[in-house]
């Protein structure tokens, strides 16, 4: 029995057995399967389970379409879905890197085991992030129908998310391993997101603010996002071209950094944790 | 045993430098109010100058004191972190280690770490859920492989790491400490398995403190001392030096120690440092002298432990020997059989239950010895300190038993 079982996984690891082998396909079974396990997890022994993930986003809906409407009126059309889709994506951001900081003191089995594949725990981090996305993306679409109609045009939203993934899991990249060595960067990255919400345009538009601060929000790729997600969904308007690639271009380049940066730390991981 | 086979893991010169005071990283505030202070730490050499080869289908046995760096080896060949120094060569991918309390995440079950494990071992997930099967059915914990894994005792941790390892049937098997936990049945279990694996071809590195389980499985052993090959040979040889040194650093250790003298004496046979000493041998129910006991009978051995000095976690061993011919009946110890005994500052007594006593019936010795956590010398070892006389039940003797007509 036992040599049976040594040879089914031996053709596992040889090259050149299926594509099985091939490490792409492993690396995408092994993050996929570690998203599932942490859903799983995270919403085990919760009455209402994943439904809790949409608790967060509701309550920020509610308070600060009261806020913004009742007490200090801004005046933006159809609020509630201006609103939502910026905390959405927002949240999205910085919850994935709320979690990557810690991807790696959290996933210290998986690191410890000879053979895993480090790299993915940020990326693993930033999918839990999109899964609670997901989970309120409906509400945000039917909330769309209902009000301002559904644009051809929102067909483009996977690849903006996509362009957010790939940013957010560059920057996931590098501040996961720095955890590791100075304790401090999880706080900086509360504090750094804490800031980003107020001079991204979450809960107000861009143009309200004042031309002089405008450089801000031209470096700041989550603001191209967001109003990228907004003209698509609420104006039915292609988003500017210029701003769109460049946004891509630099979340490609954040990519390819940080993975860099994770790869010459990786090895020195194991020892700190 | 299959040298021709070819070299699977070569290791040349390797030195491995671990900061002291453990994996603590600086905070930003000690960085900034006293940079040189963080940044200069204090090292030492957890390996130095390693070199070995293994071949394939080889099964070498890793022998040595705790902090002898016979972990960090086992992990730097499993390729988690990287040597300091020198080079690592793999001929194939390593995905098995066994090591108790890393391998799992806690809060998941039994069959949540085991899914994991066959995802990461390369499985797909219905591969790998078919392989739970065999994996409840080995690790015999049914009742309990759905439950979060931080509510494992040692021994079903061990009993499901095993499992697991051994059922996604790696080349290459590294094994650190797991098989002195559980319970007898299940380590022979174990190594039954182990010898399954070792004629499928698998090369397993074994790092144990149980003499008799790298004697029956290695072919080769190391001997690391602080962090180097102190020695490389077959089981019995490695061993015979081990025990030589043992004797010597005892004999040091009496030598230069200013707690009690050693004591020896014709009937009352004595000696060990006496950082620790075994102050009172009581048979169950009998309190003094020679105890007198049926064969077949449940015993108990209390050993008082009086300890001169705060000792962390030694070893109680108790054998019994024929008085007749001196030839060892029984012969247990707390380490071999997972017990640890924590910090002993205080006086503290030790029961041995063992169920039956299974022998022939004559006159017995007792000797019982408490040695330091990592075998390194001798506490305390006193031969003959008690007598057993047991006595035939007339009806033969053995194990518990039932014959069947086949």
């Amino acid at each position: 029995m036992i040599t049976e079982l040594a040879q089914s996984a031996r053709e596992v690891h040889s090259p050149e057995a299926a594509v099985r082998s091939q490490r792409a396909a492993y690396l995408r079974d092994v993050t996929l399967h570690l998203v599932r396990r942490e859903f799983s997890t995270r919403h085990r022994g919760a009455l209402l389970g994943w439904l809790w993930a949409l608790a967060p986003p509701l309550l920020q809906l509610v308070v600060t379409y009261f806020l913004f409407t009742k007490i200090i009126p801004l005046g933006v059309k159809n609020y509630p879905v201006f609103l939502l889709t910026g905390i959405l994506a927002w949240n999205w951001f910085a919850r994935s890197l709320a979690y990557a900081a810690v991807s790696l003191e959290v996933g210290r089995d998986l690191v410890r085991r000879p053979g895993f594949p480090t790299v993915v725990l940020p990326l693993v981090a930033v999918l839990i992030g999109l899964v609670d996305y997901l989970i309120a993306l409906p509400i945000l679409l039917v909330t769309l129908v209902w009000t301002s109609g559904l644009h051809w045009s929102a067909l483009l939203l996977p690849a903006l998310l996509l362009v957010q993934l790939v940013l957010v899991t560059g920057i996931a990249w590098v501040i996961a391993p720095f955890q590791v060595f100075f304790r401090d960067v999880a706080h900086m990255t509360g504090i750094a997101t804490m800031l980003g919400f107020w001079v991204t345009p979450v809960f107000y538009r861009q143009r309200q603010v004042p031309g002089r601060f405008h450089l801000v929000y031209e470096l700041n790729p989550m603001a191209h996002l967001i109003e990228a997600q907004r003209s698509i969904l609420l104006d039915g308007r292609l988003p500017s071209a210029p701003s769109s690639l460049t946004v891509a271009a630099v979340a490609l380049g954040v990519a390819a950094g940080g993975f860099m940066i994770f790869r010459s730390l990786r090895d020195l991981v194991p020892d700190r944790l | 045993m299959n040298a021709a086979a070819g070299t699977i893991l070569s290791v040349e010169g390797i030195w491995k430098r671990f900061a002291r005071g453990g994996g603590g990283a600086p905070t930003l505030k000690q960085l900034v109010l006293r940079p040189r202070a963080s940044l200069r730490r204090e090292f030492f050499w957890a390996l130095q100058d390693i070199s070995l080869r293994i071949h394939h289908g080889d099964t070498v046995g890793l022998i040595g004191a705790n902090g002898s760096g016979k972990s960090t080896l086992l992990r730097l060949l499993a390729g988690v972190g990287k040597p300091t120094r020198g080079v690592i060569l793999r001929r194939r991918a390593i995905t098995a280690m066994m090591t108790l309390g890393e391998s799992f995440d806690p809060l998941l079950s039994g069959r949540e770490n085991a899914m994991t494990a066959g995802i990461l071992a390369g499985y797909t997930r219905r591969q790998a859920r078919d392989k739970l099967g065999e994996i409840v059915e080995f690790s015999e914990l049914e009742d309990f492989f759905d439950e979060p894994v931080r509510t494992y005792s040692d021994g079903m941790r061990m009993r499901l790491a095993f499992a697991v390892s051994s059922t996604v049937a790696p080349e290459i098997l590294l094994i650190d400490e797991v098989l002195s936990v559980g319970d007898l049945r299940f380590q022979e279990k174990c190594l039954t398995r182990l010898d399954e694996l070792q004629r499928a071809g698998t090369t397993i590195l074994l790092a144990s403190h149980d003499e008799a389980q790298i004697s029956e499985l290695c072919s080769r052993v190391l001997w690391l001392v602080h962090g180097r090959i102190h020695a490389e040979g077959a089981p019995e040889e490695i061993y015979e030096r081990y025990r030589d040194t043992m004797r010597a650093e005892t004999e040091r250790r009496v030598v230069g120690a200013a707690t009690g003298p050693v004591e020896r004496s014709g009937r009352d046979e004595r000696f060990g440092t006496q950082e620790i000493v075994v102050e009172k041998v009581r048979l169950a129910p009998n309190r003094v002298g020679a105890a007198r006991v049926h064969e077949g009978v449940p015993v108990m051995v209390e050993v008082d432990l009086l300890p001169n000095a705060p000792v962390d976690d030694p070893i109680v061993s108790v054998s019994v020997r024929r008085v007749a011919d001196g030839v060892m009946v029984i012969d247990v110890n707390t380490a071999a059989d997972g017990v640890r005994l924590g910090r002993v500052d205080r006086p503290t007594s030790v029961a041995l239950r063992l169920d039956r006593i299974d022998v022939e019936p004559g006159s017995y010795h007792l000797d019982v010895g408490v040695y330091e956590r990592d075998w390194a010398y001798v506490y305390d070892y006193r031969r003959h300190v008690q007598a057993l006389t047991v006595h035939g039940s007339g009806k033969g003797f053995g194990p518990s038993r039932r014959w069947e007509l086949v």
